[in-house]
Formats: structure tokens, sequence, C-alpha cells
């Protein structure tokens, strides 16, 4: 069904102009929209149909918990989403399924229905487990060139593509 | 400027050095090895009940007193099986008092486990819900904490203890804990 309506969409798209302006450059929709014969649609289909399942699907997470209000669901969605799965540790806590971020977001649930504040679930967190578990890591001597790191080189690039445009203009 | 000319060409060979010394050093760090927190402080508080002995609980006044190796592990736990046979040698050591924390499981497979192993604590604490752990900072099992007379965290073990580990890592410290209480 999803395959169908997939389908439908984009041999629309491809076929208006606005897409098929915007979209000539990928080879099966310019086949399309100039020669209106296709090679390899139904493989552009599958592939984008593919894609389509791994879309994450970030708010089946919230069903499991009961909030109060709008804003109380904002902030444990902001919490977990900003806090690292230390089991897994590129997925957040919100995106993850080990069982540790699992408890880990009942505490934090738990602690927005007592009202806890988010500075201080934050801190309770990293007490335990360190700054590692935060995704935006504090500004301190140890992520100090964290920080600046790159802006230094961005600078020091800028500065030496001026000086190298000068140099040739001198020539 | 004629000096700099000629020599120009060595930057980008600099700049591929140090991004390969870098490189290098990537591939032997263990980012899933997490610095604890912890460490320097006294040991979180706690009430649990005992695992071999239910009626009876235990909080963390029963750490003081000795030097303490905190072993965190769990009958699912593979890796625990694997450190179990080095713990049960270790329960042998006259100055240390191993202290089991049963992470997020079951009474009835736990016990079964240390009846048929072998039993190299001499007190386990029974964390059904893995709360307790929480405050540990116990992000995976099995993990060791090791831990003074006056019930401070020294030093944390993440991943199986084995002799290898002992001689490298913990028995520095132990006697270094030795030496301040002589």
């Amino acid at each position: 069904m999803i395959y169908n309506w997939c389908q439908k969409i984009f041999k629309k798209f491809c076929h208006s102009r606005a897409g098929g302006n915007l979209l000539g450059w990928i080879p099966a929709c310019a086949g399309m929209t100039k020669n209106k014969k296709v090679i390899s649609q139904h493989r552009l289909y599958r592939l984008i149909f593919i894609f389509l399942i791994f879309i994450p699907n970030a708010y089946a997470l919230e069903d499991l918990y009961r909030f109060n209000n709008a804003r109380e669901q904002k902030r444990f969605e902001q919490l977990t989403n900003e806090l690292r799965c230390l089991v897994c540790q590129n997925q957040n806590l919100a995106e993850s399924n080990a069982a540790l971020a699992v408890d880990l977001r009942n505490q934090i649930y738990n602690k927005i229905q007592h009202d806890v504040s988010d500075q201080e679930i934050i801190e309770y967190l990293v007490e335990r487990y360190g700054d590692f578990i935060l995704y935006r890591p504090p500004l301190n001597t140890v992520t100090f060139s964290l920080w600046f790191g790159p802006i230094l080189l961005l600078l020091t690039s800028i500065f030496y593509l001026f000086y190298y445009i000068h140099r040739k203009k001198r020539a | 400027m004629k000096v700099f000319k000629s020599i120009r060409f060595i930057i980008p060979l600099i700049i591929f050095g140090i991004l390969i010394v870098f490189l290098w050093r990537g591939l032997f760090l263990k980012p899933n090895l997490v610095p604890s927190p912890l460490i320097g402080k006294s040991a979180p508080s706690f009430q649990l009940h005992q695992l071999m002995e239910p009626t009876l609980k235990t909080s963390q006044k029963d750490l003081i007193g000795h030097i303490t190796l905190l072993n965190v592990w769990a009958t699912w736990c593979v890796a625990c099986k694997v450190e179990h046979g080095f713990l049960l040698k270790l329960s042998n050591h006259r100055d240390l008092m191993l202290y089991g924390l049963n992470y997020k499981d079951d009474a009835t497979k736990a016990k079964e486990w240390l009846n048929t192993l072998g039993n190299p604590y001499q007190m386990v604490a029974f964390d059904p819900t893995g709360e307790v752990a929480i405050d540990w900072g116990v992000y995976g099992t099995p993990e060791t904490f090791i831990l003074d007379k006056k019930g401070i965290i020294r030093h944390k073990v993440i991943g199986p203890l084995s002799m290898e580990v002992w001689e490298r890592e913990i028995q520095p410290i132990i006697r270094k804990l030795q030496m301040e209480d002589a």
C-alpha cells in the first residue's frame, strides 16, 4: 500500500514542472521528463520505499508515557534527545532500546512528574555518569579545544585564503 | 620569502603527519570505557535486601571498615560467567571483602548460579529494578568498584576481572590502600 502510494506521488512530482526541474539531475527522473522513457524507474521506487522504512519514528516513544501537559512532554523529548545512551554510545536516550536507556527514560519521566527542573535532572545524571552523557559538552579546560578548535581552524583558513588571493593579484 | 617558497611543500606533509598521529591514537582509544565521576567520593547510599538472606537488609554501611571490591553482576550477563572463576580465587584474599551487587536479575536464578558455580561474595545485595545501580553510575555488567576502608570509591573496573586486570589495575591500588592504613 505504502509502496503504491509512494509510486503515485513520485510520478506526479516528476512529471510536474517544478519537480521536473528540481529533480532533473536524478537520472531516472531526467529520463521521465525528457524522453518520457524510464529505464530504472522501478528500482528507484524500491529505493525510496526502503528509505521510507528507515525514517525514524520519533513519536512512537512518547506513547508509552502520559504527560499532564504539552510542556512536560516537550521537556521529556528535549532531555532524552540531548542525553547519550551509555550502552550504545551513538544513540541518545530517546532512540535507544538498551535496558539502561529504558530505565533512565523512566527516571527522567518520574522526575518530570515530580517537578524536578531540567537543570537538576541533568546534574543528577552527570553526577553518576559524568559529562560523557551530555551530547553538548560543557565548556571547561578539557573541552576548550573542542569548542574553539573549529573556529580557529576556520579563521586561519580564511586568513590564508585572503593572503593567497592577495598575492595572486599582485603577481 | 624564498626560503618559505622552497619549504612550502612540507606543510601538507606536516598536517598529514599530525592527522596520522591523532588517527593512530584513536585506534587504541576505548570510548566504551567511560570514566566514573564517583571516584574519590563516598559510596552512594542505598538500602537493599540481601540476596541470600532476603529478610536481612544491607546498605552502604556494610562497605565500611575494610577494603571492598563491589562487583556488579547478573545471571544474564555472559562476561560475568567469564570472571566468576577469578572471583572465586579472589575470595581467598584475606584483606579484601568481596561484595556483590546483583543487577536486574531474578532472585531464584541468581541463587542457583551461586549455589552451582560457587559463591565468592561475603554479601550480595539484590537490586532487581537497577535503581541502586543507576546511583552507582553502572551502565553495563560486569563492573567492579574498589572502595577503601572509609567507604570511598577509589577505582572502577569496567568489564570482566581476570588475573591480568588484577595485576595491572587492581593490585597496585590495593597495595596503596594497605600502605595508607599501615
